[in-house]
């Protein structure tokens, strides 16, 4: 007996863990394959629609970035997953709130794509909402360039695959829309970092 | 001859026209950026794309949190008032109930700050406002002067630092006042109190 008692005490030590496993059950979330990075950066980006939206009362210009899961039979371009054909218009009138949360008179809230004449009738529907947003699955940036009416920050917006693309497309937009020079000029990558 | 010297210049003008508006000094247009929203695959609803936090607004007020005591409030301040309660505040006259303030020069508060760069008046300051309940307002009262003609660029500094923040935990409200530019960072659970503006109430 005396000399299976070493080979005895080497299983009662293997056999510890095993023992003190089954007496305290471990968390019932506890995934040990999970490593400790959430999300997978080499994921494909998910589609991304930004909105630029001012605030007339002020000349505040908010970026709202939305971001749409995608589709099943989605397939990825570039690493980019593509946008709907079609953005919803209940997307651009959710972007609204970001203003209109924050403001006196929601009438203050336009989107920032303006039409001619908006320094003369600074209204909503002399705004567009197609014009005011740039998709992740066709341009990195979002710009505006404005002029300054009077203290009425007068503007339009263009979507560029470069900063600099964005930022002349859209001062070009604007001085050709409005007949102004459009040196107040601002832009913002279209993905969230 | 007069014609043709007058073609000439017309058509110098549409050449020199454009170089010189492309020339003409561009300024930059701050853009706020808020947090993003996350839609399903039918864009049908949306929830925020990040999970935020009291901790995240504490982040960038130096600690200073909605619902804090005001000698909470004053102990968190870089340079704190040496007697502080309730008692001795004074009442904000604009709110329909009790609500009192305190308030700071701008420029003492470290993080309270806001990334201002440019100039504020001489005269700016940043009123805490409390009910009995606590902190429910952190107000910026940005007024220009003669050596700062203009504060819009530090009001949008402060709606840059504040905006990055889901308006379900801080919500950031510019606005004007007279020659003063307003930046009020609000709890968004303070009910009626939430919209009510400095001196909207003029006696």
């Amino acid at each position: 007996m005396a000399r299976f008692r070493p080979v005895l005490m080497f299983l009662v030590y293997a056999l510890l863990p095993v023992t003190s496993g089954q007496t305290a059950p471990l968390p019932f979330d506890r995934d040990l394959n999970i490593p400790p990075i959430i999300e997978d950066s080499g994921a494909p980006v998910q589609c991304t629609v930004a909105f630029l939206i001012t605030d007339i009362s002020t000349n505040d210009t908010f970026l709202m970035r939305m971001r749409i899961a995608p589709t099943e039979e989605a397939r990825p371009t570039r690493n980019r997953l593509p946008c709907p054909a079609a953005i919803p218009p209940r997307m651009a009138v959710r972007a609204l709130d970001v203003c209109t949360v924050r403001t006196e008179d929601p009438n203050n809230c336009v989107y920032t794509d303006m039409a001619r004449g908006f320094d003369r009738d600074p209204v909503q529907r002399n705004t567009a909402s197609n014009g005011s947003r740039c998709r992740s699955d066709q341009s990195d940036f979002i710009a505006l360039a404005c002029w300054n009416a009077n203290g009425l920050d007068v503007c339009g917006v263009a979507c560029g695959q470069t900063e600099a693309d964005a930022r002349t497309q859209a001062r070009a937009r604007c001085e050709e829309k409005h007949r102004q020079s459009c040196a107040i000029i601002g832009s913002a990558p279209v993905l969230v970092p | 001859m007069r014609i043709g010297r007058f073609l000439l210049g017309l058509g110098l003008l549409a050449l020199l026209a454009p170089r010189a508006m492309a020339q003409s000094e561009e300024a930059t247009k701050r853009i706020l950026i808020v947090p993003p929203l996350q839609w399903d695959s039918g864009a049908a609803s949306f929830r925020p794309a990040f999970r935020q936090t009291a901790s995240d607004f504490a982040n960038l007020t130096g600690g200073i949190v909605f619902g804090l005591k005001p000698p909470e409030v004053n102990v968190l301040l870089a340079e704190p008032q040496p007697r502080l309660d309730w008692n001795s505040l004074p009442l904000a006259p604009e709110f329909p109930e009790d609500v009192r303030f305190f308030w700071h020069k701008i420029g003492k508060n470290g993080a309270l700050n806001a990334g201002i760069n440019s100039c504020v008046g001489e005269t700016s300051y940043l009123v805490f406002l409390f009910r009995s309940r606590g902190l429910f307002r952190i107000s910026y009262r940005l007024i220009p002067d003669r050596a700062c003609p203009s504060v819009a660029d530090a009001a949008t500094a402060v709606m840059a630092h504040f905006t990055t923040i889901d308006p379900t935990l801080a919500l950031a409200m510019h606005y004007r006042n007279g020659n003063a530019q307003v930046v009020d960072i609000v709890d968004p659970g303070s009910g009626h109190l939430r919209t009510i503006r400095w001196q909207q109430r003029r006696r």
